[in-house]
């Protein structure tokens, strides 16, 4: 599970994340909400070590990412939103590089593999160089690149952006099923129905800051709307104007 | 460690499957010694040349000694003028004519200069290399004569040589033909130790920024410096690969640039130069190693490797003009020190051992800081996030 509390980011004179606290409990599928420049991809970045907050804290499984980074690393998989792979490496290469940096045996990244290829129906491309991949091919392998050492938390940047529908519904059963394992997976949208479908937990964030957090149903009542898409209008619309 | 060597192995296999890149690389380091050797058969084509030449003479009836004595000169074969000696040498027929006046006899034996004419094109190599030859033959037979008219009249031709200037040069001929015709060798040596790594070190570290697959890369629970250190080493690879390369193309164009250069190097000399070179090819790839981690883009660390290009060079040049008195101290900076050790073994002088691996020892901390600072820089908030 993630604790994430009191997190701050500034960049010069933008505050890009302001006081942001929420969790992601094990088993369960949380949302992080909102338009796009609200410091989400900031926040996970801050979560999986890459940028140190200003002010807060972050403990996944525990584990301070701050003053332990590489151990906190370790029990985290995480597609970031820059979904690039090696061009001139084939997608099962491409996977296979990270297993071996993570020290994964080889027999065992091979089992993985083969049950990732038939899991996310990759056979036909996996052993093609990245460099001519779609965009749901490349979402795949990245996909698969990112649980191959089978970490208890995920952390996925807008992992629908960009696929079609055959894709999407891939990944939504592919999260379903981390939950199932008993992962704790935290995935970040700009998208209110996708996240309404999935989560069981949804965190709005607006202009760096929570407005909102709880089971949809809940943020339906905090926000007085039936639809789920208009109280997310109503919760960061203002944050957007300005106002 | 291990995943050091993960990194290592996966750059390699990304570096060898960028051919065009990699060929390029090739290429550009193989045009040099293509060059030396093509420029070296040219100067021993025009040696040939004037070794063994003719010479077409017109009005030969007017100085018969001096074509006599001519013809006796070895490797020169007098033949007959072309009608006109101008437009037949602006038209490359021949390359020179020496013409004899009608009253060369007349002002030979009234004691005057006796004028000869030498018909020439000097803007072509052949044409201006061969009368300087026959230049010279003519005016050690106008001393001859000078030093016999001296004679005939009872003066010693001693008495118009007051001076005897000779020579007692220090600089040994094999050093002298190193440091002249071999400088070339540390120098081109040094280049591809310097940019052997170039396409590995900005394609693996700028060109993984800017695609965007660092992000990922530093998720994977391994320290900074693991990753530099495996990126760095397969640059280094390369940059080793291609310095031995080197050294193969420098042995093959010695053995067939012709003999004018007449040094061969041992197995043992080329053995100490690579010895030598290694280090310094290692320190280089860490130099581009920072430059790309500072680089944002692929052509940024491009950009700066064209700005340090300069560093190769300026040992050659300072060797070539003498800015550098060679002293101990010389032989611990990095790339001068290196290079001036190639060419004292070229020279066939000896390399002290102690100073060889002082030298090396320098070379390889000077990598280890500067692939330290790379290690801090790579992982550092505005070099990760730049865009």
């Amino acid at each position: 599970m993630i604790r994430v509390s009191g997190l701050r980011k500034t960049f010069g004179e933008v505050i890009a994340v302001d006081d942001v606290s929420f969790a992601a409990e094990d088993g369960a599928i949380t949302g992080l909400l909102g338009p796009n420049g609200a410091g989400k991809s900031t926040t996970l970045r801050m979560l999986y070590g890459l940028m140190a907050p200003e002010a807060g804290e972050v403990a996944v499984d525990g584990v301070d990412v701050q003053r332990r980074t590489m151990a906190a690393q370790e029990r985290i998989g995480a597609l970031p939103d820059t979904h690039a792979l090696y061009p001139r490496l084939t997608g099962r290469e491409n996977i296979r590089y990270f297993a071996r940096l993570r020290g994964i045996p080889v027999d065992v990244t091979e089992g993985r593999l083969d049950e990732f290829v038939r899991l996310l129906e990759m056979a036909d491309f996996v052993d093609r160089r990245a460099k001519g991949y779609s965009h749901g091919e490349r979402s795949r392998v990245l996909l698969a690149r990112a649980l191959i050492h089978e970490p208890r938390n995920v952390l996925l940047d807008e992992p629908t952006n960009g696929l079609d529908v055959m894709s999407t519904r891939r990944m939504r059963d592919l999260i379903r099923e981390l939950r199932g394992r008993g992962c704790a997976v935290l995935f970040s949208s700009h998208i209110m129905q996708e996240v309404s479908l999935l989560c069981d937990h949804i965190v709005i964030v607006a202009a760096g800051r929570v407005v909102a957090a709880g089971s949809p149903n809940a943020i339906r009542e905090t926000a007085g709307c039936e639809d789920l898409e208009d109280a997310f209008v109503r919760l960061t619309g203002p944050q957007e104007d300005g106002a | 460690m291990r995943s050091a060597g993960v990194v290592f192995r996966k750059e390699l296999l990304d570096g060898f499957r960028d051919r065009r890149a990699f060929i390029a690389v090739l290429v550009s380091i193989s045009i040099f010694p293509i060059v030396m050797l093509v420029m070296g058969r040219f100067a021993e084509g025009i040696q040939d040349e004037l070794r063994n030449m003719e010479l077409p003479v017109a009005g030969r009836q007017n100085a018969p000694a001096l074509v006599e004595w001519l013809g006796q000169q070895p490797g020169l074969e007098l033949t007959p003028a072309p009608e006109d000696p101008e437009s037949a040498v602006r038209d490359r027929e021949v390359d020179l004519v020496l013409r004899i006046p009608a009253d060369y006899e007349e002002r030979f034996a009234e004691g005057r200069p006796a004028e000869v004419e030498l018909v020439a094109d000097s803007s072509r190599t052949a044409g201006g290399a061969k009368a300087g030859r026959v230049t010279r033959l003519l005016e050690s037979y106008g001393q001859e004569v000078a030093a016999l008219r001296l004679v005939s009249r009872g003066i010693s031709p001693m008495l118009v040589r007051p001076l005897a200037v000779e020579r007692a040069e220090v600089f040994s001929t094999r050093r002298r033909r190193a440091f002249s015709a071999l400088g070339f060798i540390p120098f081109f040596l040094l280049m591809n130790a310097f940019f052997g790594g170039m396409q590995i070190a900005s394609d693996a570290i700028a060109g993984e920024r800017e695609r965007g697959s660092i992000e990922a890369l530093l998720l994977n629970a391994v320290p900074a410096r693991f990753l530099i250190l495996g990126k760095w080493a397969a640059a280094a690879v390369f940059a080793v690969f291609l310095t031995l390369l080197g050294i193969g193309t420098c042995v093959l164009v010695l053995r067939f640039m012709p003999g004018a250069l007449n040094i061969s190097p041992s197995v043992t000399d080329w053995f100490l130069v690579a010895v030598t070179a290694i280090p310094l090819a290692l320190f280089c790839s860490a130099i581009q190693v920072v430059l790309s981690t500072y680089a944002k883009s692929y052509k940024e660390a491009q950009t700066y490797f064209g700005y340090v290009a300069f560093l190769p060079m300026i040992p050659f040049f300072a060797v070539t003009f003498n800015w550098v008195e060679q002293g101990t101290w010389t032989a611990f900076i990095p790339i001068l020190g290196q290079h001036l050790m190639i060419l004292n073994v070229m020279a066939g002088e000896a390399v002290a051992a102690w100073e060889l691996a002082l030298a090396s020892l320098i070379a390889l901390g000077a990598a280890a800081a500067l692939l330290r600072f790379a290690s801090g820089l790579f992982v550092r908030e505005s070099v990760v996030f730049v865009r």
